[in-house]
């Protein structure tokens, strides 16, 4: 059976103004749930983007030297 | 919430580094749970150096820099008059080296542990803040859940 969101309308009108707060309760407790298990897309992009780079790096020549002893290194 | 040494990015992107695993299972990690990164602006600056040196390679320094600086899970404290000064009063106090310094500047404002490879930094700045290797952060994370 499908319903449309006209059809909810209408009967969420009908309700009381009491049952329309739970209501909204309701489905915002169901919209907090989505919200929280979806990354915001803007991070998403960037860690994607991330990722190719990873790929990129892995694929260049192995280095002569520890990065990370360089990187130690140039604080000294 | 977290402080990450550029050494953990740098392990990452290089998969030769003995630290390399564990520093890309950490990111995967806290990519999965969201948790906020507090980074000093300095990380751009030592990473852009690091794989210019290492790799060779400024136009993917240049690119990997511009990707982590508008990554929304990371906030990037900028070198302001305070955190130079918290910095210096710690690098004094503590006998730590400047970078060193910043990076526990910015993790101690924030309240934060320090994710490090760099072992004199791991050494130096123990007593001052929480600093841990990787894996040390990785284990003292709750078990992941089930995708």
């Amino acid at each position: 059976m499908s319903i449309s969101l006209e059809t909810v309308r209408d009967l969420a009108g009908q309700l009381s103004p009491r049952d329309q707060v739970r209501l909204i309760t309701l489905l915002s407790a169901q919209l907090e749930t989505v919200v929280m298990d979806t990354p915001a897309p803007s991070s998403v992009e960037a860690w994607t983007t991330y990722d190719q780079l990873r790929t990129e790096f892995a694929a260049l020549p192995e280095p002569t030297t520890s990065a990370v002893a360089e990187l130690s290194a140039s604080r000294r | 919430m977290f402080t990450i040494d550029t050494s953990v990015f740098v392990a990452d992107l290089t998969p030769t580094e003995s630290g390399h695993a564990e520093s890309r299972a950490l990111l995967d990690r806290l990519r999965a749970d969201g948790t906020p990164l507090i980074l000093p602006t300095l990380l751009l600056v030592e990473l852009a150096g690091v794989i210019g040196r290492v790799h060779g390679d400024p136009e993917r320094a240049g690119r990997i820099v511009a990707n982590l600086s508008t990554n929304p899970q990371a906030t990037f404290v900028a070198l302001d008059a305070a955190l130079a000064l918290r910095a210096a009063d710690l690098a004094a106090g503590h006998r730590l080296r400047g970078a060193d310094a910043v990076y526990v500047g910015v993790a101690q404002q924030a309240g934060c542990p320090l994710i490090t490879l760099d072992t004199e930094q791991l050494r130096r700045v123990a007593g001052v803040i929480t600093a841990q290797t990787p894996a040390a952060a990785l284990s003292s994370l709750p078990h992941a859940p089930d995708p």
